[in-house]
């Protein structure tokens, strides 16, 4: 493979360019983070104990060698440096910003495959199927049922959407209002979830609080959160979730409103927030 | 997957502190590059690469070297600072233009040679401009940023044997087409 011509774009930058940003970047405020950031590093022993948390998780994660570096794991090390309320929404930010991007997980879960005319039929509180979706969509006729086997009800639902080029949407209705996780900012209990939902974000990339309805949401870009529904039909069939932060052309969308929990997750390289809006204000 | 030996080379790195210069220096031209061949304008990759240093530099006592590299972690930042100046500004699509070589022009002696490699630039970016977005990504990362196929996975989260292999076929079908062209 002959691949020489495609470095001839290849060029130094102007010394003028070169110069000046390195000067810019010598002084204030680029110098002084690093400064204080350096001071906190000697004299706060909760770096230190922050450092020997992560040290001590990454030897755990060398003897186990299967285990990616999963959120579950960050959790438990996260340092939050800023919560975010709006509306009664929740997102707590890390300052652990490399630890949070770039890592992906699977994992499943028993779902039951069901059509969205059985949904509309025995569980009507649970389709609430939107009035606009993208051009080029269709809903698909295989949908999810989430829940115990032993209970009547379902607590979950997921509908999914795709177009002639495989591009996905997925909706997905939940019982339950607590989309940011079972425990108030004071560290009281919520009593009003069915479970909890936990994200934790870096500080640079925050995700977005926008509203529905005059909801508040929470919208994640490049955060990936699909579930496979292509496996075969069984009794008992694993729900093939993907985990992924680091897609560039996913969209992920969460909200509350009525006691219901709604979370939209997009994987296409041509829908915009602006469709996801739309997509999710035409929910009834 | 993190090996024991990825993290004791992770460990060791810890312990040396980043000379943040050396990384400016070493740094600066691979993503200044960068963004040179996925925008194609000088201005533009001055002022992308700009915020990405920028942002870097605000943010750097929080990088973490058992996480990444200095530059596949001044990648992710250049990737996003060019995903969000595209969403926030989709008629920076359309500012997009060819670099001109106005400031180099060429002496009389090699007119028809400067002339030449003027008008292969123009070409090879306007095949790169014409690419999908994928593996325009891929093609600026490899080409541009001068990464490796293992940096490339590291910074953009495909498979090392998948950058390899997308890579391949773009490569194959630009060469394809530059030689088309050059008939």
């Amino acid at each position: 493979m002959n691949d020489k011509f495609l470095y001839q774009l290849c060029e130094e930058p102007e010394p003028e360019f070169a110069n000046s940003l390195r000067q810019k970047l010598s002084q204030p405020p680029y110098t002084k983070l690093v400064q204080d950031a350096k001071e906190r590093l000697f004299i706060s022993r909760y770096f230190t104990t922050k450092r020997m948390v992560l040290v001590l998780v990454a030897l755990s994660l060398a003897f186990a060698l299967t285990l990616f570096v999963s959120p579950a794991v960050r959790a438990a090390v996260i340092d939050i440096i800023e919560t975010i309320i709006i509306k009664g929404m929740t997102v707590w930010v890390s300052d652990d910003v490399s630890a949070v991007r770039g890592e992906s997980e699977t994992y499943s879960v028993i779902w039951t495959p069901v059509s969205p005319g059985d949904i509309s039929t025995n569980y009507p509180d649970f389709a609430k199927l939107p009035t606009w979706v993208p051009f080029g969509y269709v809903l698909q006729d295989r949908a999810a049922l989430f829940g115990s086997m032993i209970q009547e009800n379902p607590d979950s639902v997921l509908f999914e959407w795709k177009n002639k080029y495989g591009d996905i949407i997925q909706l997905t209705v939940s019982e339950g209002s607590c989309p940011n996780g079972q425990v108030w900012e004071s560290g009281e209990r919520r009593s009003d979830c069915m479970y909890g939902f936990y994200f934790s974000v870096d500080s640079e990339n925050q995700p977005e609080v926008i509203t529905i309805d005059e909801q508040a949401a929470i919208l994640f870009h490049d955060l990936q959160i699909l579930m496979d529904l292509s496996d075969p039909i069984q009794q008992w069939n694993p729900y093939r979730g993907k985990y992924d932060n680091r897609d560039p052309e996913a969209f992920f969308l969460i909200w509350e409103s009525d006691g219901m929990r709604f979370e939209i997750a997009t994987k296409s390289q041509t829908i915009s927030k602006r469709d996801l809006i739309r997509f999710a204000e035409s929910i009834p | 997957m993190i090996s024991q030996i990825d993290i004791l080379q992770a460990f060791r790195s810890m312990r040396q502190p980043v000379d943040w210069s050396v990384v400016y220096e070493s740094e600066l031209p691979r993503v200044y590059n960068y963004f040179l061949y996925k925008v194609c304008n000088r201005e533009l990759a001055e002022d992308l690469t700009a915020t990405t240093f920028e942002r870097a530099w605000t943010t750097r006592s929080k990088y973490n070297s058992i996480l990444a590299s200095p530059a596949t972690w001044l990648f992710g930042i250049a990737r996003n600072v060019l995903r969000e100046n595209f969403r926030r500004d989709k008629a920076i699509e359309n500012k997009i233009e060819p670099i001109q070589d106005n400031e180099h022009l060429p002496s009389a002696i090699d007119v028809e040679q400067s002339f030449q490699e003027l008008q292969d630039k123009v070409l090879l970016q306007n095949l790169l401009l014409e690419l999908p977005e994928r593996e325009h990504d891929l093609v600026a990362l490899k080409y541009g940023g001068g990464l490796s196929n293992r940096e490339i996975a590291k910074a953009t989260g495909f498979s090392e044997s998948n950058v390899g292999s997308i890579l391949h076929r773009t490569v194959t079908n630009l060469q394809r087409k530059w030689d088309e062209r050059h008939e």
